[in-house]
């Protein structure tokens, strides 16, 4: 009997897992399409080409990014250039990068775009480019990079998205009121510009008291709790500021405490789960960077480097940072679909 | 003479109290870490007026109700000389399952109970290959953990999935004041409990911890206790994945990494032995109390995240070592 009952409990799970693997197939219709900046060069020789896209996939962020490849993709087929997708991990991990880059050197890969998050992947992309190969950088970069030869980076200009997110928080406080600050990760490059650059600007404003800073390393429950403690030792807390993944957590707690329309979240990423609460009026803004058009901006401008040494107008080629609040989310995203 | 008899009587009278004391402590074995639970409560008290409020308290109890529930399938592994390192996937995989089957409009009922069968059957996987394939428990649980971990990933593609179901209620719902995760919590802890102390495979478990050759020898079927000591955390697990995927209203595939050290730094503060054989449930429920009770406090004080990391670190030693102490 109890055999039986293991092989039905398998079969079952097996179909789960069945299921999602072609889930994982389809394809999402790239809306974002019509506002690339980048436009493909003819391959006059039609020469093949190949470059490789090193992500992750450990957040609804990186779906974006995937679409804004699998768009380059197909548009660089009929270039006769082949754009493969490689996830280097499911976390942000430096080590399981360089593999994936040393990987890709092996291969003999054209090109390679990828983001740079960590200082330790920038010796194994001097290499990369010393063998010839053209290197994009997306999402962000560390300084380092910026004395190499990478062709340019296609991203968000880091800092001047925490500026922005700092100037909102002002803005919607009126200048008082006490904050919360959750950040991913304190040893995270990009979540750290994020923090000091908001920071610089509350700190401008001198009603605005910072009550605590806390990591949350990304996960929405750890949000949500450490919300509900801030919540309970600050009855009076006005605003939650979230530098990376899990901002829905912190907005749960709020509309949980009934505090909606007295304490909201600022944070960023137009993923579905942020924008949920932003219909909701409880994450009162949160700073979207496009990544789909930073992927295939990253993608298309190396290929017309490898193709025809065409370079960008810019080596920073910063993406539009768009304030998604309750009052434009509708005009942006578009309306809520059931 | 008169005197001399009357001293006798008091140094006997506070020998017999200090042995009174002595006896309590070795007899209540989670008195070490209730001693340090409460000196940290009464410093977090007098530090923060919010600390013993009716709202923070249940803060607190739905914080660590989780990592409690874990604990106490954690415990039942280690006391039977295992570990499971690969628990916090399982209850990624499970809340994922949880998600998916919903999305295709399952009856929350069958989503349910398929939700405690993949927890059940990842359970079971880890213990056929630890105790029919002799592999040691750590790699076993350390493989099957990247295992489970890579199914999540590829069922979700490493994005969260909407959890939108009436399950979702036993993660964020309250009766009166209370999460209802904490009584689910509640109610694990008291039945393992008893199931410990009280029924022949509770203490089965304990004997297969201490010697397997003399439990094999006694017609113990070491075996089977191991096993369903496994799915015992497989279906804790999941358990757990509901509570916490539903609070959220998504699931997150890497929501339980993690949850693995956590639950197995519970058992280590409630006094279980990583050797086996010994530890009680109440003691593991109260050691991931005491590091909810932590981080709470900490947040409350507004103390530097840096400094909180050291912190914790330091309270697990000293409240290891202060049952170390009691014991000897």
């Amino acid at each position: 009997m109890r055999k039986k009952l293991a092989i039905i409990l398998t079969v079952l799970m097996v179909t789960v897992v069945m299921f999602g693997i072609l889930n994982c197939f389809a394809v999402t219709t790239p809306l974002e399409a019509s506002r690339v900046n980048i436009k493909p060069v003819d391959n006059t020789g039609n020469t093949e080409y190949k470059i490789a896209v090193l992500g992750f996939e450990n957040n609804p962020y990186w779906v974006s990014i995937k679409d804004g490849v699998t768009w380059a993709q197909q548009n660089l087929r009929e270039k006769n250039c082949k754009v493969d997708w490689v996830v280097a991990s499911e976390t942000l991990d430096t080590a399981k990068l360089i593999a994936a880059v040393e990987s890709c050197m092996a291969q003999q890969y054209d090109g390679i775009a990828i983001p740079v998050f960590d200082a330790g992947v920038v010796p194994i992309l001097k290499q990369a480019m010393d063998q010839g190969i053209t290197v994009t950088t997306y999402i962000t970069e560390v300084d380092q990079i910026k004395q190499t030869k990478r062709l340019a980076l296609f991203g968000q200009n880091v800092p001047a998205g925490g500026t922005l997110a700092g100037k909102t928080i002002v803005k919607l406080l009126n200048g008082k009121g006490k904050v919360g600050i959750i950040t991913g990760g304190f040893g995270v490059a990009s979540h750290e510009a994020r923090r000091k650059a908001a920071l610089a600007e509350i700190k401008k404003a001198k009603g605005i008291k910072v009550i605590g800073e806390y990591e949350n390393a990304d996960k929405a429950e750890k949000a949500y709790s450490l919300t509900k403690d801030m919540l309970t030792a600050h009855p009076d807390l006005k605003a939650v500021y979230v530098t990376a993944g899990g901002p829905f957590g912190a907005a749960r707690a709020i509309e949980e405490a009934g505090l909606k329309g007295k304490c909201f979240v600022v944070c960023f990423d137009a993923v579905p789960d942020n924008i949920k609460y932003v219909r909701k009026g409880i994450i009162a803004a949160t700073i979207a960077d496009s990544p789909f058009i930073q992927a295939y901006d990253s993608v298309v401008a190396n290929y017309n480097y490898v193709a025809a040494k065409k370079t960008t107008p810019s080596r920073e080629m910063w993406t539009k940072l768009e304030v998604i609040t309750p009052q434009n989310v509708d005009s942006i995203i578009g309306p809520e679909t059931k | 003479m008169h005197t001399d008899t009357h001293k006798k009587n008091e140094t006997a009278s506070e020998n017999a109290n200090l042995s009174a004391i002595k006896n309590f402590f070795s007899n209540f074995k989670e008195s070490g870490i209730v001693i340090a639970l409460l000196i940290i409560c009464i410093i977090l008290s007098s530090l923060s007026p919010y600390f013993l409020s009716v709202r923070n308290i249940f803060n607190v109890l739905r914080q660590f109700s989780i990592i409690g529930i874990l604990a106490v399938g954690q415990a039942f592994i280690i006391i039977a000389a295992g570990i499971d390192l690969s628990v916090g996937w399982v209850l990624g995989l499970s809340g994922v399952s949880a998600a998916l089957l919903t999305l295709t409009g399952l009856n929350p009922v069958l989503v349910l109970l398929l939700s405690l069968g993949a927890g059940a059957v990842c359970g079971y996987i880890n213990g056929i290959l630890f105790t029919k394939l002799k592999i040691n428990a750590f790699i076993v649980t350390l493989g099957t953990g990247y295992i489970f971990r890579g199914a999540t990933l590829l069922l979700t593609g490493g994005s969260p999935v909407p959890f939108e179901s009436s399950l979702t209620y036993f993660g964020s719902g309250y009766i009166g004041p209370v999460p209802i995760s904490v009584i689910v919590m509640f109610i694990v802890v008291v039945i393992g409990q008893v199931f410990s102390l009280k029924t022949v495979t509770g203490r089965n478990v304990y004997a297969v911890g201490n010697s397997e050759k003399a439990s094999a020898l006694s017609g113990i079927g070491v075996e089977s206790v191991r096993i369903t000591a496994y799915v015992v955390m497989g279906i804790l697990a999941a358990i757990s994945a509901i509570l916490l995927t539903g609070n959220m209203q998504s699931a997150d595939p890497l929501v339980g990494s993690g949850y693995e050290m956590d639950s197995i730094a519970a058992c280590v503060i409630g006094g279980v032995s990583l050797m086996g054989g010994e530890g009680t449930i109440l003691g593991v429920v109260l050691g991931a109390a005491l590091m909810g009770v932590l981080r709470n406090g900490f947040v409350l004080l507004g103390v530097s995240a840096y400094a909180q990391i050291v912190s914790i670190g330091v309270v697990i030693i000293a409240a290891v070592f202060i049952d170390t102490l009691r014991k000897r």
